[in-house]
């Protein structure tokens, strides 16, 4: 099992799983289409940044909680650990096919999303660029969450419990982005700071990941 | 380590307050099948998982041959349902060609080859999880209640590549229920209390 074979097969598998796949985007696209519904045409442009990124992160939250309980419960967690190839490198591109099936198709959906918002299209590349930017810290504080309740029946909920409270820099730093591009500020600042977690994200979040697998399944 | 592959001194392992065993000691020898025997829930399963390393020992060091590699087959299968056979096998050999074979060499027919694994039976989901053994050159296989779910034909098969296996210096540890029907390699027993 080499990390670039088992990437293809994550992909693979999603792509066979599209039904499970499909739910958070239908869940994302569900939520958007709440807010225009209930609130004035005139506010929507101001309070699409937030419910654009609050509904991403529930999305993001609910496509995880089956991310390793699969694998905890068919035994093919059992084969990752025993695999030559270093566990963190394996978890690395899992959460490569999860964020290019789960995540990717967000984007897909944010000119619907614009349009339902009245965003103009120079702030909705912004949002884009903020999204781009959070989606793998929050991918993998949240796959953190999951490996630490694979082993767990009420997994989903310690899930949420878990990664809300840790999700909360990286949306106020995503909203500030989005606020400053607004009032026509420089929004490198903030970018810089989610670019930097991000970074960190994806070199130590493997490792804790794997470490946090190894815990639960023993 | 001269003619072992592994060999396990004086471990222990507590769930909880029950103790599945403890002073443990035995080695393995180069072509030979060690079969783990005992009733449910005596810790066959943990003291294979010791073992492979996917559990730590409390106490007690196992000593494993650096030169060598294993494969673990699990209780579980550990196979993904939604992907065919060849998809499943192909995470640990690409050449399509090799992972018909090893379905082959198990007797899984080739009409099933390419369904998805959750359309088969138990009994053949087992041979495509058993037949990840002849995609390794592994010198010790790890095989947790092999025999599960297949017929007396598969079993046979089965058993005929084991002795195979040890004639060639390969040796197994088995976690079994029923005795071995293994004559022509050497066979250790433990029982476990």
């Amino acid at each position: 099992m080499t990390p670039s074979r088992y990437f293809i097969f994550c992909l693979r598998l999603l792509l066979r799983q599209r039904r499970e796949v499909a739910l958070p985007l239908f869940f994302f696209l569900i939520v958007l289409s709440l807010f225009p519904m209930v609130f004035p045409a005139k506010d929507l442009p101001s309070l699409a940044p937030a419910v654009l990124w609050i509904t991403a992160l529930l999305s993001i939250l609910l496509s995880l909680n089956n991310l390793f309980r699969e694998d905890v419960e068919d035994g093919f967690l059992t084969q990752l650990l025993l695999s030559p190839a270093p566990l963190s490198s394996l978890i690395a591109m899992k959460l490569l096919a999860h964020w290019i099936a789960y995540v990717l198709p967000l984007f897909i959906a944010l000119p619907l999303f614009g349009l339902w918002y009245r965003v103009p299209t120079e702030n909705l590349l912004v949002l884009a660029s903020s999204l781009a930017l959070g989606t793998p810290s929050l991918l993998i504080l949240g796959a953190i969450a999951a490996a630490l309740s694979a082993g767990l029946k009420q997994g989903g909920i310690l899930l949420m419990l878990i990664t809300l409270p840790l999700a909360t820099p990286i949306l106020l730093f995503s909203l500030t982005i989005t606020d400053m591009a607004a009032n026509g500020l420089s929004y490198t600042a903030p970018a810089y700071f989610l670019l930097a977690m991000a970074i960190v994200s994806a070199s130590l979040g493997p490792l804790v990941i794997s470490a946090s697998l190894r815990i639960s399944i023993s | 380590m001269t003619g072992q592959y592994v060999k396990i001194e004086k471990i222990a392992y507590t769930y909880g307050t029950r103790s599945l065993f403890s002073d443990l000691s035995f080695n393995l020898p180069h072509g030979c099948v060690l079969q783990i025997m005992g009733k449910n829930g005596s810790g066959k399963t943990t003291l294979l998982q010791l073992i492979s390393g996917i559990k730590t020992c409390q106490e007690g060091t196992i000593f494993w041959d650096k030169t060598i590699h294993y494969t673990y087959i699990g209780h579980k299968n550990a196979i993904k349902g939604e992907l065919s056979p060849i998809e499943n096998l192909k995470l640990y050999n690409p050449s399509d060609n090799k992972c018909r074979q090893a379905l082959e060499m198990i007797g899984l027919e080739l009409r099933h080859h390419l369904r998805p694994c959750y359309m088969l039976s138990a009994g053949q989901q087992r041979k495509v999880a058993l037949s990840r053994l002849f995609l390794s050159d592994a010198h010790v296989w790890l095989l947790d209640e092999p025999f599960t779910a297949l017929d007396e034909n598969t079993k046979n098969r089965m058993t005929l590549h084991l002795e195979k296996h040890t004639s060639n210096g390969g040796s197994a540890i088995i976690a079994a229920h029923e005795p071995l029907k293994i004559q022509k390699s050497v066979i250790k027993k433990l029982v476990i209390k």
